[in-house]
């Protein structure tokens, strides 16, 4: 596929490679402004309560601190002390009642961190105790208390925000109903039902949240370690009543973020504090605070299932239930997602889905890599593995008796399915076969499992921008608004305009967002990057060069046709011609460079279907995985794990396959570890010592991807995005590994040791033949 | 962020101690700072003087004290240097071992035995082997040298016996020709349990074994399990006359039964209790096996 190219497809190392790995690469952390303070919040020691008082005079005698703040102060410099990106539930700073631990409750501007911090700790609040939720199901139930009365829409207001009911804690829901599942149920012989447990996790960005806000004449500058600028900007213009215009948000380089830094409340606290003490601020958080900032919702997932004798599936009901935590934040737009992709890319002629967001007093949940993707396809593929077990069928047989091929609708109205899963399956099979995993011989169990799933990614009404800037010799500035957030998106785009200019990568320079200067993108999410950004800087590349050729073939008297960019020279014509001669040639209408610009704008942003939006494309996943299991311990070994993905065309293979790499490894936590733990609304692990992520000892040596590529995306040269499709079946594929070692079902994650013995335990007891696997 | 302190750098162990008593309450000593700087920065200790022990010379030698029968590990030693020593491999392979796989490498590197056993932290390595091994700490204070068992130095959760001012200046081994074996689980940064067993010929009656069997990081303390003690200590040295699957088996249970185990993060209780049987009769057996090979040597 990329002979057809020159640079796509090339293993171009990354260009912020170098500056990244030698400390040169600058960071909102690294910003130091004259006159800089330092911002420290005040945080709510309890789950839920009354503020019955608050005395800030302790943290206001510490030497160095400028001001404190509380709500009142928020209302005054704002035009509301409310947020939030689907409803506004949120306030900057609590008002009379705190919802989570962790809340912020006050805010502390000291002209060193050390002194904010201190005084942060010695604001003394008086809390009357509110009774505490802490389950989904019971939060929901009548005559819980409520957590929130009604709210506006926010940004993604619309139909995101549908399905709001404060009455019974529903921060937002979904439902479908397709065909007749009641009657379908009451048909066949076989119905299997299971319900599945996740808990809430923790992106754990290796960079905390960061911002640093200037006052600029009637508005801000702001640097800001964000997923969102666009959106960003548009709130603070909003909260502070000033135009878009003046407000600057700024993303150099970002240390991490898988979610965690999209709509987050530290940018109106700083802003808050900047406004308040006219003075540059920096607000910086500790880990600590960013597992009290944000998390992956937990969810509680119900399977029920009608098969036909067949083996094929005649009915599926779903039934989410997501813990969205203390306030909305993007709870609704996660569980409509995750309720859309729940069935699976199966042929499921009846269905019937219901999902809903439900508030509880934790820490609000969000965005996650997978974005309600990864939670129902655990669920699901374990279901399926759980009904072929019973019914003695093979998982990836039955697997395959099922699944939607390419092309097929997922749902009628929807872009069919433009990844090819059974092929993506075979493979993965293929990579499995034994011998590839080392047989021991020991007490250990031995087990394989495989997981499916498709994620309609980059949906909806995603417009991106792009301006390409040819210079005189030739080389190339690239003017784009999406988040480097360690995903390869500038070497990504820089490829994209390099191939499309004719030129090499090195002559290409591609800007971090700045939306002040660099032109709209709608935001870094949904692995639309590449997809809908890549097509804007490709569209911007060839406009500038055709640009060029046209004013070459002007001067040359001939027709443009025949003419082409390569290496910074019009070639094709009577004679080659340099950029400089086509900007500084007589007559010419170029004010010193050519100026190129590209838009993405999808045409089809609406869909009937009950989701309502149509997929930019569909980022389909196969995860397969070898384990070892000690029976007596319950520790699991993940011995070999596969990926593979559904690119297209790929651009880069070694981010290509580094995006796979990473998500795959980053499922082994989900799968084997990683857990939120509350009492009673504590969360009593919030720091590395305590809560578990995979290191590189966990992840197997044998860990590999493969990515298909028919070049058929809708990307730039037939491009598709992946940077999530690694990360959704990693870790159910690694659960039906050790389900299948253990010849026992598993419900509940992260797979401790603990839950691993007492589904063996399980096992002994139950019927013989139960539970194969 | 580490609240500001100030850093003191002493050369003598009487400097140092002259500080330590000096500050009271806001000093500390200082080693490699792996547990204290963390405390520091989660703001859970106000210290405004730290001690620096590094530039004291002779706090982090290994060597054999011939005339006591000891090895002598310097209390500022780190994980890595011991577990690389060619002296305690010589002597002491499994607590090499031990240390050559505690925590991550970079806690290992910077990190020392000293600061490890003074922390207190109950999912430690270093303790449960110590226990086992009948070793003995030496702590230097303002009223002299002072030798306290491992056993009896850690007092619950982070509290140990360490006096006003009085540093911890090194570890003593017996070197006794002890077989040790050890075992851990660790699915989280430290341990979940550890199980040290220690097998050593009986001086004067021939055939009989002294054995000693420590559970680790299950409750609050390293605990010696006696009645899989006493069992081993009953049952003969012949190889050839005991079925070593069989005698870890019950060494297994006893433990199991007999054991303190606690709910936390690491698990719940009963399945640390499990896990004590697992590892026991493991460590047993493996123990066992080393001891048996030696015994048959010393025959042949
Ligand atoms: C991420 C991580 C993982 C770890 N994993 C493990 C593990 O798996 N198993 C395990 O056993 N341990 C583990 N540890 C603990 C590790 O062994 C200790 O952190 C280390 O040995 C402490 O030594 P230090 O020199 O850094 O002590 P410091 O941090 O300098 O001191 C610790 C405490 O001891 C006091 N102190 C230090 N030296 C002396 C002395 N000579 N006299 C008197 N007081 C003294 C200090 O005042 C302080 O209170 C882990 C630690 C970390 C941070």
């Amino acid at each position: 596929m990329a002979e057809r190219f020159r640079v796509i497809g090339r293993p171009v190392p990354r260009i912020d490679g170098v500056a990244k790995v030698t400390g040169a690469a600058a960071y909102v952390g690294d910003l130091h402004l004259p006159g800089l303070q330092h911002a420290a919040v005040a945080r709510s020691a309890v789950p839920h309560a009354r503020i019955v008082s608050c005395s800030l005079d302790a943290a206001r005698a510490v030497p160095g601190v400028t001001v404190v703040l509380t709500a009142s102060d928020a209302r005054r410099h704002f035009t509301a002390n409310r947020f939030g990106p689907v409803v506004r539930d949120t306030p900057v700073l609590a008002e009379d009642v705190v919802r989570y631990e962790g809340e912020p409750v006050a805010l502390v501007v000291a002209r060193t961190a050390d002194a904010a911090r201190r005084a942060a700790g010695l604001v003394d609040v008086e809390y009357e105790d509110l009774p505490v939720l802490t389950d989904i199901e019971a939060a929901m139930a009548e005559g819980a208390p409520r957590l929130h009365g009604h709210a506006e829409g926010g940004e993604f207001g619309g139909a995101w925000g549908r399905g709001s009911d404060p009455e019974h804690n529903v921060a937002g829901q979904y439902h479908d109903l397709r065909g007749d599942p009641a009657a379908a149920f009451a048909r066949v012989e076989h119905v299997f039902e299971h319900t599945y447990h996740v808990p809430p996790i923790q992106h754990y960005a290796l960079e905390n949240h960061v911002v640093v806000v200037e006052p600029d004449g009637p508005g801000l500058t702001v640097h800001a370690a964000n997923q969102y600028p666009f959106l960003m900007a548009r709130l603070l213009s909003g909260l502070l009543g000033v135009p878009e215009s003046a407000i600057r948000v700024r993303v150099p380089f970002v240390g991490g973020s898988f979610g965690s830094k999209e709509y987050v409340n530290v940018l109106p606290l700083a802003a808050l504090a900047a406004l308040a003490v006219r003075a540059p601020v920096r607000l910086e958080c500790s880990m600590e605070e960013s597992f009290r900032s944000s998390s992956r919702h937990g969810a509680r997932m119900t399977f029920r299932t009608a098969l036909a004798a067949d083996g094929r599936i005649a009915a599926r009901e779903v039934r989410l239930l997501f813990d969205t935590g203390a306030y909305a934040d993007q709870g609704p737009r996660v569980v409509r997602q995750a309720g859309y992709r729940s069935p699976g890319p199966y042929r499921i002629p009846h269905l019937r889905v219901d999902a809903w967001a439900v508030y509880t007093n934790r820490v609000p949940a969000g965005a996650y890599r997978g974005f309600g993707a990864s939670q129902p396809i655990m669920a699901c593929e374990r279901h399926t593995d759980e009904i072929a077990a019973a019914l003695e069928l093979d998982p990836v047989e039955f697997r395959l008796r099922n699944l939607l091929a390419l092309g097929d609708d997922f749902v009628a109205g929807d872009r069919p399915l433009d990844c090819d899963l059974p092929a993506g399956l075979r493979l993965a099979v293929a990579e499995m076969r034994p011998g590839h995993d080392r047989p021991e011989p020991g007490r250990r169990l031995h087990g394989v499992g495989f997981a499916v799933g498709a994620k309609n990614s980059a949906s909806g009404r995603l417009p991106s921008s792009a301006i390409v800037r040819l210079h005189a010799d030739g080389s190339a500035t690239v003017l784009a608004s999406s988040v480097e957030i360690g995903q390869g998106t500038l070497t990504m785009l820089a490829q994209v305009a390099a191939e499309a200019l004719g030129s090499g990568v090195d002559r290409v320079r591609v800007s971090t967002p700045d939306t002040g200067a660099t032109p709209f993108d709608q935001r870094t999410s949904s692995s639309r990057s590449t997809v809908h950004l890549g097509l804007a800087v490709q569209r911007a590349a060839e406009d500038a060069s055709r640009q060029a050729c046209e004013a070459a073939a002007e001067r040359c008297g001939v027709p443009a046709e025949g003419l082409a960019l390569r290496e910074g020279i019009v070639t094709g014509g009577p004679r080659p011609m340099s950029i400089r001669e086509v900007i500084d040639g007589p007559g010419s209408r170029f004010g010193g460079e050519i100026i190129g610009v590209g838009h993405f704008v999808p045409d089809e942003p609406e869909a009937p279907t009950a989701f309502g939006m149509r997929a930019g494309y569909w980022e389909g996943s196969v995860g397969a995985a070898a384990v070892a299991v000690d029976p007596e311990t319950g520790e699991v070994e993940v011995t070999k794990l596969v990926s593979v993905g559904d690119a297209g065309t790929v651009i880069n293979p070694l981010t290509a396959h580094g995006q796979e790499e990473g998500g795959a490894a980053m499922a082994v936590g989900h799968a084997l570890f990683e857990a939120c733990v509350y009492e009673g609304g504590h969360l009593v692990n919030p720091s590395l010592l305590d809560y578990r992520l995979p290191t590189a000892r966990d992840v197997p040596a044998a860990l590999e991807s493969r990515l298909l590529e028919r070049g058929d995306g809708p990307g730039p040269y037939g491009s598709k995005g992946l940077g999530e499709s690694a990360i959704i079946t990693a870790a159910p594929a690694i659960v039906n590994a050790v389900a299948a070692a253990i010849g026992a079902p598993l419900r509940e994650l992260p797979l401790t040791p603990w839950r691993v013995l007492e589904a063996l335990d399980g096992r002994e007891h139950a019927e013989p033949g139960a539970g194969r696997a | 962020m580490i609240p500001r302190f100030r850093l003191h750098r002493p050369t003598t162990l009487e400097e140092a101690a002259g500080l330590l008593d000096a500050h009271g309450q806001a000093a500390r000593a200082y080693a490699g700072g792996t547990e204290l700087l963390l405390v520091l920065r989660e703001g859970l200790l106000e210290i405004e003087h730290l001690v620096d022990l590094k530039r004291i010379p002779g706090l982090s030698g290994i060597r054999v004290v011939e005339d006591d029968g000891e090895l002598e590990i310097g209390a500022l030693a780190t994980h890595t240097s011991i577990a690389e020593s060619p002296l305690v491999r010589e002597h002491c392979p499994a607590l090499a071992a031990a240390e050559g796989v505690l925590g991550n490498r970079r806690v290992r590197n910077v990190g020392s035995i000293g600061g490890n056993l003074c922390f207190g932290e109950p999912h430690g390595d270093v303790a449960p082997v110590l226990v086992a091994l009948g070793a003995a700490l030496l702590l230097r204070g303002p009223e002299g040298l002072r030798r306290v068992l491992p056993e009896d130095w850690l007092l619950g959760p982070f509290e140990v016996d360490l006096r006003p001012a009085e540093i911890l200046v090194a570890v003593r081994v017996p070197l006794r020709g002890q077989v040790l074996a050890y075992r851990r689980i660790r699915t989280l940064e430290r341990p979940t349990v550890s199980v040290a067993v220690a097998l050593t010929a009986s001086p004067g009656t021939p055939g009989a074994v002294s054995a000693r069997v420590v559970v680790g990081c299950a409750g609050p303390r390293p605990t010696r399990v006696r009645a899989a003690e006493d069992r081993l200590s009953a049952t003969s040295a012949d190889p050839q006359r005991v079925d070593a699957a069989d005698v870890a088996r019950r060494c297994g249970t006893a433990a199991a039964d007999e054991v303190d185990a606690v709910d936390d993060l690491y698990g719940p209780e009963t399945y640390k209790r499990r896990l004590v049987g697992v590892l026991v009769r493991r460590a047993v057996q493996e123990a066992w096996t080393g001891f048996g090979g030696r015994t048959m040597e010393a025959r042949a």
